[in-house]
């Protein structure tokens, strides 16, 4: 896991490169919380096929869910885990496409939300928990409840992009064309402030996923609820200026240059709004090759500044 | 083309219809899938649709398929209508690639399985869900009455009403001749039948049968039928694995013969195992055949006809709850029972028993049942039997005491337990006394009082 003073960034330079930061949130350094957020990014070849996968959790953090903060950081490497896991196992022999999407949909959920649960309990078995702050429901799974998270979780790969979710937080492609798309249906909030959990039964049912053509590529953005919330909501206009003026200054001043901004953003957007933790991973997607133009070893050392659709 | 990449349609770019002759304008975007892009269009029909397929998609041999199934249409009468099919070859001018037109979807109206399991969009009732089921085993039929195979059976391709039941079967360009078409799509792997998995067959309608009870399964039971301790202890789900439990070794989880792969003792498995208790022992025996006997058996798997008469039969024994309101099956030989959901007692109800030519059947009376033209006379063609001829009406003036009203044009005959005949014209309704026979077109239907059904 990253420590709250860096960034993270990953780079295919066939597919793209992606950073991610993490800020603990202005109302949680005043009460003395950690940072209940997590984030992983990881870049690399599973099977033949180059991919880049990312994830981003958020941990309840209310006193039902003290260990929400190992929760979001399990979530992440479950995600990432299973991700690679399951391209890898598309990317051997001629599997074809509609597999791959069908697998996506069908597989994944259920997969990352059970190695979540076994890494749960690989902790608990690790280490001696603090007795509960309140008491926990009745029932034998009750303990997952303790690690409660919201989980988003992408992979980028030749052809495609697949991403899936549970519980809040927000995901969006950004087009070449400007135009913003949120491929995954809104969170049904349960009731009040709740949100779904991978703590929940039956998490493996209350995913979202779809699979989208990589096609002209685009920039692929998630994000905890702390920054969305600090801007009226993902669907506002004053996030959409938020995203376009990222997308904009990245093409300005480079992705390095505001991958080091970044963390003193967040943590202002946190003090003058949300107040809450900020996660924000970004990757920018190249557009799809066709198989014969595709970059051989010589062609790969392009720099990615160089690109120019941003 | 191969390896070109896929250039999407312009808003406001032209179309054509090829057979119909008509130009489309291209709206916006609404969909990718595996095979192209969908696209919200407007002409002289209003708003439809438009795939467009990718360039290595769009084939001289998918051309011929398109063609194939705008001159054919689809399956004949009521279940024909549920199949989002082919109305033309649509092209662009200057485009080698090509899409079909079809009908636009209501997506506000019609869910995905995904979208009731996320909480997006309601969770079906007992009623709701057996109406899916009749009205998926119906389509199907039809389809294979016709001389086709869809060979792409899924929850991807399924929208319903929540809240009706009704079907809408998307993707229809996966249609083939049985047994004859060339195909670019074998179908998804959880569905793919095991002989199709191991090699040993073509898509025919018996894999079409397989998909179909294992759709059935995802829409009772929210799970798949081979996902149990097998599935649980492969660490690494790949392709091997898949055809290892779907095709080389499928086992069904509640298999009452082979406990080797049961559910496993995992928070994963609660939903499956709570619906597995509610679905009705009739149901449970059909699952249980398709999944032993008929993965080793394809003549033995479950006919559309089966799934069609359990489903009719089932939604003719809807109670709802007078606590909770939460529809039930009624057991007809039990004088009571108790209600999945609140678990109070719900008293039996008195049914109708309706002597047919093929075999008894009964129709349990609520407030509200309605008795329909198929129930006493089967559908056909374009008559699905559907129509109300009949519904249970409270007594206008005596609380408590309730009729069945005739809906249909002709006149029925009612005789009484005392012996006195009465002809029951339209608009009329005859009292729910328990041995009041009724002759509806030259079908006798006794109201049997709470449990007491004869086979």
């Amino acid at each position: 896991m990253p420590t709250q003073n860096e960034f993270s960034c990953t780079c295919d330079t066939g597919l793209g490169w992606a950073f991610g930061c993490s800020r603990t949130g202005a109302l949680h350094i005043r009460a003395g919380r950690p940072c209940e957020d997590a984030y992983a990014l990881w870049s690399g070849s599973a099977g033949a096929e180059p991919c880049i996968a990312f994830a981003v959790a958020d941990g309840h953090g209310d006193p039902r869910h003290d260990q929400s903060r190992t929760g979001s950081a399990l979530a992440v490497d479950a995600a990432i885990s299973e991700l690679v896991s399951f391209f890898r196992s598309y990317t051997v022999g001629d599997v074809p496409p509609q597999q791959l999407r069908a697998g996506f949909k069908m597989d994944l959920p259920r997969r990352v939300t059970r190695r979540w649960r076994e890494l749960v309990v690989q902790d608990t078995g690790r280490r001696t928990l603090p007795p509960p702050p309140v008491p926990l429901a009745a029932g034998p799974d009750s303990h997952y409840s303790r690690y409660g998270t919201t989980l988003i979780a992408a992979l980028v790969g030749h052809g495609s992009i697949l991403v899936g979710q549970i519980g809040d937080g927000d995901l969006l492609l950004v087009r070449t064309d400007g135009t913003i798309e949120f491929p995954l249906p809104r969170d049904p909030v349960p009731a009040g402030n709740e949100t779904h959990s991978l703590s929940s039964p039956d998490a493996h049912l209350l995913w979202r996923t779809a699979t989208l053509d990589r096609g002209k590529g685009g920039i692929l953005l998630a994000a905890t609820d702390g920054i969305s919330d600090s801007f009226n909501g993902a669907e506002s206009e004053e996030f959409s200026i938020f995203v376009h003026s990222l997308v904009d200054r990245i093409r300005t001043y480079g992705m390095e240059a505001v991958a080091a901004a970044m963390a003193g953003w967040l943590d202002r957007y946190s003090a003058a709004a949300s107040g809450d933790d900020m996660t924000l991973v970004w990757a920018c997607i190249q557009p799809e090759t066709s198989p014969q133009s595709r970059p051989g070893p010589a062609e790969t050392d392009t720099p990615v500044s160089a690109w120019e659709e941003w | 083309m191969g390896g070109m990449v896929a250039m999407p349609l312009a808003v406001g770019q032209t179309l054509h219809a090829e057979l119909l002759g008509t130009t489309l304008s291209v709206i916006k975007k609404i969909g990718e899938g595996t095979q192209g892009e969908v696209y919200l269009v407007d002409g002289p029909q209003g708003f439809q649709t438009v795939k467009w397929y990718k360039p290595e998609q769009a084939t001289p041999d998918q051309r011929t398929a398109i063609s194939y199934l705008v001159r054919t249409g689809p399956p004949y009468g009521a279940a024909g209508k549920r199949f989002i099919w082919p109305l033309d070859l649509v092209t662009a001018e200057g485009l080698q690639q090509f899409g079909y037109l079809m009908t636009r979807i209501d997506t506000q109206r019609f869910a995905e399985l995904g979208e009731v399991w996320a909480h997006l969009k309601p969770v079906p009732g007992l009623g709701a869900l057996s109406e899916i089921s009749y009205q998926l085993a119906n389509s199907y039929r039809a389809l294979h009455l016709s001389g086709h195979c869809y060979r792409d059976i899924s929850a991807g391709n399924l929208m319903f009403d929540p809240k009706t039941g009704d079907v809408l079967i998307c993707d229809n360009d996966n249609v083939g001749v049985n047994r004859q078409s060339r195909c670019q799509v074998w179908g998804t792997m959880e569905y793919m039948a095991p002989e199709l998995i191991r090699g040993e067959s073509d898509p025919s309608t018996e894999t079409d049968l397989h998909a179909l009870a294992v759709l059935l399964f995802y829409v009772w039971v929210w799970h798949h039928p081979f996902h149990g301790t097998m599935e649980y202890q492969y660490h690494c789900w790949d392709i091997p694995s898949k055809k290892q439990v779907y095709g080389f070794s499928p086992v069904f989880v509640f298999d009452p013969d082979n406990p080797a792969n049961r559910l496993p003792e995992d928070p994963d498995y609660a939903v499956a195992r709570k619906r597995w208790e509610l679905c009705p022992p009739e149901l449970k025996a059909l699952f249980i055949r398709a999944f032993t006997d008929g993965i080793r058996n394809p003549g033995r798997r479950v006919t559309e006809g089966e799934w069609q008469s359990l489903f009719l039969f089932l939604k003719d024994r809807l109670v709802p709850c007078s606590s909770c309101h939460a529809e039930n099956f009624a057991d007809t030989t039990r004088p009571d029972f108790s209600c999945w959901h609140c678990h109070r007692r719900i008293a039996s109800s008195p049914f109708l028993q309706i002597c047919r030519p093929g075999g008894n059947s009964c129709l349990v009376l609520t407030p509200g049942t309605t008795l329909r033209a198929r129930h006493i006379a089967p559908g056909s063609g374009m008559d699905d039997g559907s129509h109300a001829i009949g519904r249970v009406v409270p007594h206008p003036s005596i609380p408590g005491a309730a009729g069945l009203r005739n809906l249909s044009e002709g006149t029925w005959q009612a005789a009484f337990p005392e012996g006195t005949t009465t002809d029951v014209p339209p608009g009329k309704a005859v009292p729910l006394n328990p041995k009041t026979s009724i002759t509806i077109d030259g079908v006798s239907c006794t109201i049997m009082p709470p449990s007491r059904e004869q086979p």
